[in-house]
């Protein structure tokens, strides 16, 4: 998402109005914003180009912890509010989770009293801290990164590997937006995309925000192992792309696409091929061979990079090894 | 004389339509509260099987309500998105000025109407299912009161407009 003065507003309406005056004045790049967060009685924070900064109330940033301006808790009642548009209800399930997501794509994470319902969530009370991850969509930040997955004008399975705030779903935005549009040397495939968390096209109302491509088909706020099924029964795509698969259902839907003829595209945490061994769902696939290709992510010096890319026996690809390649998040790319 | 008579007429006719308006105020409460009704099974639909925010739901149902009702909610509905400041029960009580025009619904109407729409938006969706269950209920009682209102007091108000005419007429005769 590039940032204009439009979507700028609209973005700024979800906090309460004493908050929105101050980020209205707030005199820092947009697209270089990473995190905003609200804590009770704690400094306004924002994470800017990587770096954490308190914001006063002119709206200038400062390292300084004293000279921030403190929210209140009415402030983040209000903000919760309008964030859940009026309607906590709506949004019962994410909260549950801990966190949801709005128009435009941005992830708020939230944490309070827990309410327990025997062993389960039952929902989040006393809502008092309150993090906002921007969503960036940056087109061309998959550009290096492509030749490595089309192999013999096919798409490869592919596994990104990041930490959090690597850029993993900025970067499989862009490559699902790339497949889907085609390029110079590779004729567009349609792709499904199950968007459990509405991250990767920030839908509203159904329809994309991001820039997913023109052969893109998206499930929003679908689970993934049920989306996955669903696409390739109703949509026949070439290839399947969804964000942060982690459980047993997953796997298991995994394996039927994988069997389907579809490629995958999708994302994980960890930070190295060894993390994803360690995890007991992973190890089979990785057994099997299944993801022809891995590209692990860092943000040692600057925020995406890509570290290392390797193929399914598990030799790297990625020519210059050791050379950072940097899919668009730092500030020279802006 | 034929001034006495078209006068005379004209007392029948006008006190005929007095009766008729009453008894069409009546009507109008009714269809008034079947609205109401309407809107919150409509809300009902939405919230359990659309899962939508309260400004979307507002939006839809506006859509299948009459031009005042439909006003309300969407003017309600684009004031929420505006976000600024004002509480969903502020936003409701101060647009209610918008109902009290053209649909025979009693002041007290609208407040409760108002009320249990007020109370919306919090924790989770069967509480929100339940506060309209509750208010279709009372809504249920209050159109039966009304539809019996209508029944018995309609006509008494159409006949008596009608003979109060003519016993007008009779007095100037």
């Amino acid at each position: 998402m590039g940032w204009n003065v439009e979507n700028r507003e609209t973005f700024l309406k979800i906090f309460s109005i004493q908050i929105r005056q101050i980020l209205k004045r707030l005199n820092v790049n947009f697209d270089l914003l990473q995190e905003i967060r609200l804590r009770v009685d704690c400094p306004l924070l924002i994470t800017w180009n990587g770096k954490e900064y308190f914001v006063k109330s002119t709206g200038e940033i400062t390292p300084e912890e004293k000279e921030g301006v403190v929210v209140e808790k009415r402030e983040l009642m209000e903000t919760m509010e309008y964030i859940s548009n009026f309607s906590l209800y709506a949004y019962e399930e994410e909260i549950r989770q801990g966190f949801l997501t709005i128009e435009g794509g941005h992830r708020i994470g939230i944490a309070g009293k827990i309410v327990m319902d025997g062993e389960k969530i039952k929902n989040v009370r006393y809502i008092s801290f309150i993090n906002i991850r921007l969503s960036h969509q940056i087109k061309g930040c998959a550009d290096q990164v492509m030749p490595y997955i089309i192999s013999k004008e096919e798409v490869c399975h592919t596994l990104i590997i990041s930490p959090p705030k690597c850029g993993k779903t900025t970067l499989l935005r862009d490559i699902i937006r790339q497949f889907s549009n085609g390029t110079d040397t590779f004729h567009g495939r349609t792709v499904g995309v199950v968007d459990e968390r509405s991250e990767l096209g920030g839908s509203y109302m159904g329809v994309p925000q991001n820039d997913l491509g023109i052969r893109t088909d998206l499930l929003d706020c679908c689970p993934k192992s049920e989306g996955m099924m669903m696409l390739i029964r109703s949509m026949s795509p070439d290839i399947i792309a969804v964000d942060e698969i982690g459980d047993y259902k997953d796997i298991l839907a995994i394996e039927s696409v994988i069997n389907c003829g579809c490629k995958l595209l999708t994302t994980i945490h960890g930070a190295s091929i060894e993390d994803i061994e360690k995890k007991p769902l992973m190890q089979k696939l990785m057994q099997e061979r299944v993801f022809e290709r891995y590209i692990i992510l860092h943000n040692r010096k600057k925020i995406g990079q890509i570290k290392e890319i390797f193929d399914e026996r598990g030799t790297a690809i990625y020519p210059d090894r050791g050379k950072d390649v940097c899919i668009g998040r730092c500030q020279a790319c802006f | 004389m034929y001034r006495q008579m078209s006068g005379l007429l004209l007392t029948v006719l006008s006190c005929t339509a007095l009766g008729c308006y009453m008894s069409r105020e009546l009507k109008l409460r009714l269809f008034g509260l079947r609205n109401i009704d309407r809107v919150f099974e409509f809300l009902k639909g939405e919230i359990r099987y659309g899962n939508a925010a309260l400004p979307e739901a507002f939006e839809h149902a506006a859509l299948q309500c009459d031009e005042v009702m439909g006003e309300y909610l969407f003017v309600c509905a684009e004031e929420l998105k505006k976000k600024d400041g004002r509480t969903l029960k502020t936003i409701l009580e101060e647009k209610a000025v918008l109902l009290k025009q053209k649909n025979g619904l009693k002041e007290n109407d609208i407040v409760r109407f108002v009320q249990v729409l007020g109370r919306m938006g919090y924790l989770d969706a069967a509480m929100q299912l339940r506060l309209i269950e509750r208010g279709l209920d009372e809504l249920e009682k209050e159109c039966r009161t009304a539809a019996k209102e209508y029944q018995e007091k309609g006509n008494v108000y159409r006949c008596l407009g009608f003979m109060g005419g003519l016993f007008l007429a009779v007095i100037f005769l």
